[in-house]
C-alpha cells in the first residue's frame, strides 16, 4: 500500500514539476515577444 | 434518401442532455454558496431557482430509458450542439432575475458570451453587480473553456465519448483514450488555475494594495477570463481599472496559456521542446502574432499619440494579444479602441480572426488552418512551377510528421470559409442598421472569433436582430459549424427523411 501512495506521490510531484516548468516557457515567451516590441516601437517611433 | 432519426435517437440525445443538465445544475452550488457566505439573499434564491431548472431537467433526461448510451456522429454531434443552446438559455436565470439587464434576451446574449468564451457583454451597471453574480458569470468562462462535455465525459461518458469531444471543436487526441486526454487537460487547468489565482492575487494584494479578500476574487474572476480567453472582468473599465502594468503582464501570461492547445502544453509539460518549436501551429502563431503585432505597433506609431516606445508596447501588445488569443480584454476605453485607424485597425481586426491554437479556448480561424492554407497556397503554386507530370507533396508536423492530403487540405479551406461567410453576415446585419463598415465588420469578427472585443455597437440599445445574430455568430464559432449543421440536417431528417 505504501509502494502504491509512494508512486502516486511521486507521478504528482513529477506533474506539478512539469506543470511548474511549462508556465515558466510561457511566461519566458510573454517576455521575449515584450522586448522584440520595445525594440520595434522604438524604431517605429523613431523612424515615423 | 434521408434517413429519418429513430426514436432511440431522440432518447439518446434526451438523456444525455439530462446527464449534462444534472453536472451544470452541480456547478451552480458554488455561487450558490458565494451568495450564502456573502449575505447576497436575492441572488442566492436565483441560484437555487437555477438549480432546481437544471437539476429537474437532469431527472426528466434521466427517467428516460435507453437500450444503449453509445453515441454514434450524429448523437454525439446533436448532443453537442443542443447542449450549447440549453446551457446559456438556462444559466441566464440568475443574471435576468439580477435586475441588470435590460431584457430576458440580454441575460441569454451575456450567458452565451460567458459560455462561448467570447467576453461581449450587455450588462448593466456592472460595477455594482452581486459579487456571487460575478462570480457566475466568470465561471460560465471556466465551464465554456474547458468544456461542458469534456466534463461530463469525465464523470459519465459511455462508449462513443470520442464524438462529443469532436463536436466541441476538439480534435486532438493527446493521450491514447478520451478520458485520459480529459484527465490531462483538468490537470494543466488546475495547476495554472492554482499558479494563476496565486499570482494575480498576489499582485493586487501586493502591488495594486488591495484587501485580501478582494484581491483574492480579482484574482479569481480575472484567472477564469484569461486562462479560458473569455475577456468578462469585474470591472466596468475591464482590465483597465487596475492601471498596473504588473498585473496585465500577468494576465497576459495565462491568455497566451489559454491559446495553445492542449498538444502543446504536454509537449511543454513533457520537456518536448523540439516537438513545440516544429509544430505548425507554434510557427504559423509566431509568424501572425509577429505580422500583426507589428502592423498594429506601426499603425498606432503613426496616430502620434505616443511618444515613449514602453507606452506604444504596454498598450499595442496588451490589445493585440488580447484580440489574437480570443481574450478581449482591454486597457483602453471602447471610446478610444473605435478611434483606432487604418493599420492600427487592420492588425486587431486580421488578429482576432486569425486566432489561436486548434483545440484551445480561443477562437478564430485558429492557426493550424491558416497553416495548412498556406501549405495548399505552397503546394498549388510549386505545381504550377515543376514539369508537367511531376507530383509536388508536402508535410508539416502536428504531433508528428503529416503528409498534406487533399481532404486535410480540403477541411481546412472549407472552415476558413466558413469563418469569413460567418464574419460577413454579421457584418452585413450591422451595416443594414446604419452602423459603419469598420464597426461592423469589427464587431462582427469579434462575435464569430469569440474574441469580445468591442468598439460600441455591442449595447442594450442595440436591435433585437443583431443580439440574435451574435449570439448565433458565438454559438457557430464556438463548435466550428460541424455540430451546429449536423444538429440542422438531424432536424431536416425528421421532417423530411424516410
Amino acid at each position: 500500500m505504501s509502494g502504491r501512495i509512494g508512486r502516486r506521490v511521486t507521478t504528482w510531484v513529477d506533474d506539478a514539476r512539469g506543470g511548474l516548468g511549462a508556465i515558466f516557457v510561457e511566461a519566458s515567451v510573454v517576455v521575449l515577444i515584450l522586448v522584440i516590441a520595445i525594440i520595434l516601437s522604438s524604431i517605429f517611433l523613431t523612424v515615423v | 434518401m434521408l434517413i429519418k432519426p429513430t426514436a432511440e435517437d431522440v432518447r439518446v440525445v434526451a438523456n444525455s442532455l439530462g446527464r449534462i443538465s444534472t453536472l451544470v445544475g452541480i456547478a451552480g452550488v458554488a455561487p450558490l454558496l458565494w451568495a450564502v457566505v456573502g449575505r447576497e439573499w436575492a441572488p442566492a434564491s436565483s441560484f437555487v431557482l437555477t438549480i432546481g431548472v437544471f437539476l429537474v431537467l437532469g431527472s426528466l433526461g434521466g427517467r428516460i430509458r435507453v437500450s444503449q448510451q453509445k453515441l454514434d456522429w450524429t448523437r454525439g454531434m446533436v448532443i453537442v450542439a443542443l447542449a450549447w443552446l440549453l446551457v446559456p438559455a438556462f444559466a441566464s436565470i440568475p443574471l435576468a432575475l439580477s435586475g441588470h439587464y435590460a431584457s430576458g434576451l440580454d441575460a441569454v446574449f451575456d450567458a452565451m458570451s460567458g459560455l462561448s468564451t467570447t467576453g461581449l457583454a450587455l450588462v448593466q451597471d456592472l460595477d455594482h453587480l452581486a459579487s456571487s453574480l460575478n462570480f457566475w458569470r466568470h465561471l460560465l468562462h471556466f465551464l465554456g473553456g474547458q468544456g461542458i462535455i469534456i466534463a461530463a465525459l469525465s464523470i459519465f461518458a459511455g462508449g462513443g465519448a470520442v464524438t462529443l469531444y469532436l463536436g466541441e471543436a476538439r480534435d486532438e487526441r493527446i493521450l491514447p483514450s478520451v478520458h485520459s486526454t480529459a484527465r490531462f487537460i483538468w490537470a494543466a487547468a488546475s495547476m495554472h488555475l492554482v499558479v494563476g489565482v496565486t499570482a494575480l492575487t498576489a499582485v493586487a494584494w501586493l502591488v495594486l494594495g488591495f484587501d485580501f479578500d478582494r484581491s483574492l476574487f480579482h484574482g479569481l474572476m480575472v484567472f477564469f477570463a484569461a486562462f479560458d480567453t473569455g475577456g468578462f472582468a469585474p470591472q466596468s473599465t475591464n482590465l483597465g481599472y487596475y492601471h498596473s502594468a504588473v498585473f496585465e503582464f500577468t494576465a497576459a501570461v495565462l491568455m497566451v496559456a489559454g491559446a495553445l492547445s492542449f498538444g502543446v502544453h504536454y509537449a511543454l509539460w513533457k520537456k518536448r521542446y523540439s516537438s513545440v518549436l516544429l509544430n505548425l501551429e507554434t510557427r504559423t502563431v509566431m509568424t501572425t502574432f509577429g505580422l500583426t503585432l507589428t502592423i498594429t505597433l506601426l499603425g498606432l506609431a503613426t496616430t502620434g499619440a505616443f511618444t515613449h516606445a514602453f507606452g506604444l508596447t504596454r498598450y499595442g501588445f496588451f490589445q493585440l494579444l488580447s484580440a489574437h488569443t480570443g481574450t478581449g480584454f482591454s486597457t483602453v476605453p471602447i471610446s478610444e479602441l473605435a478611434g483606432w485607424a487604418g493599420l492600427a485597425f487592420a492588425g486587431m481586426a486580421m488578429a482576432m480572426a486569425f486566432g489561436g491554437m486548434a483545440s484551445s479556448t480561443a477562437g478564430g480561424v485558429k492557426s493550424i488552418r491558416i497553416g495548412i492554407a498556406y501549405q495548399t497556397i505552397a503546394i498549388q503554386i510549386r505545381q504550377m512551377l515543376v514539369p508537367e507530370g511531376a507530383l509536388v507533396s508536402r508535410s508539416y508536423y502536428q504531433n508528428g510528421k503529416t503528409r498534406l492530403t487533399p481532404e486535410i487540405s480540403q477541411a481546412a479551406m472549407t472552415a476558413s470559409l466558413l469563418y469569413v461567410v460567418l464574419f460577413m453576415v454579421g457584418g452585413g446585419v450591422a451595416l443594414a442598421y446604419g452602423y459603419g463598415f469598420g464597426e461592423a465588420v469589427f464587431e462582427s469578427i469579434s462575435a464569430g472569433a469569440n474574441v469580445g472585443l468591442s468598439v460600441g455597437i455591442t449595447d442594450p440599445t442595440m436591435p433585437v436582430l443583431l443580439k440574435l445574430t451574435y449570439i448565433a455568430q458565438m454559438w457557430l464559432g464556438r463548435l466550428e459549424f460541424v455540430a451546429v449543421f449536423t444538429l440542422f440536417g438531424f432536424i431536416w431528417s425528421t421532417w423530411r427523411g424516410r
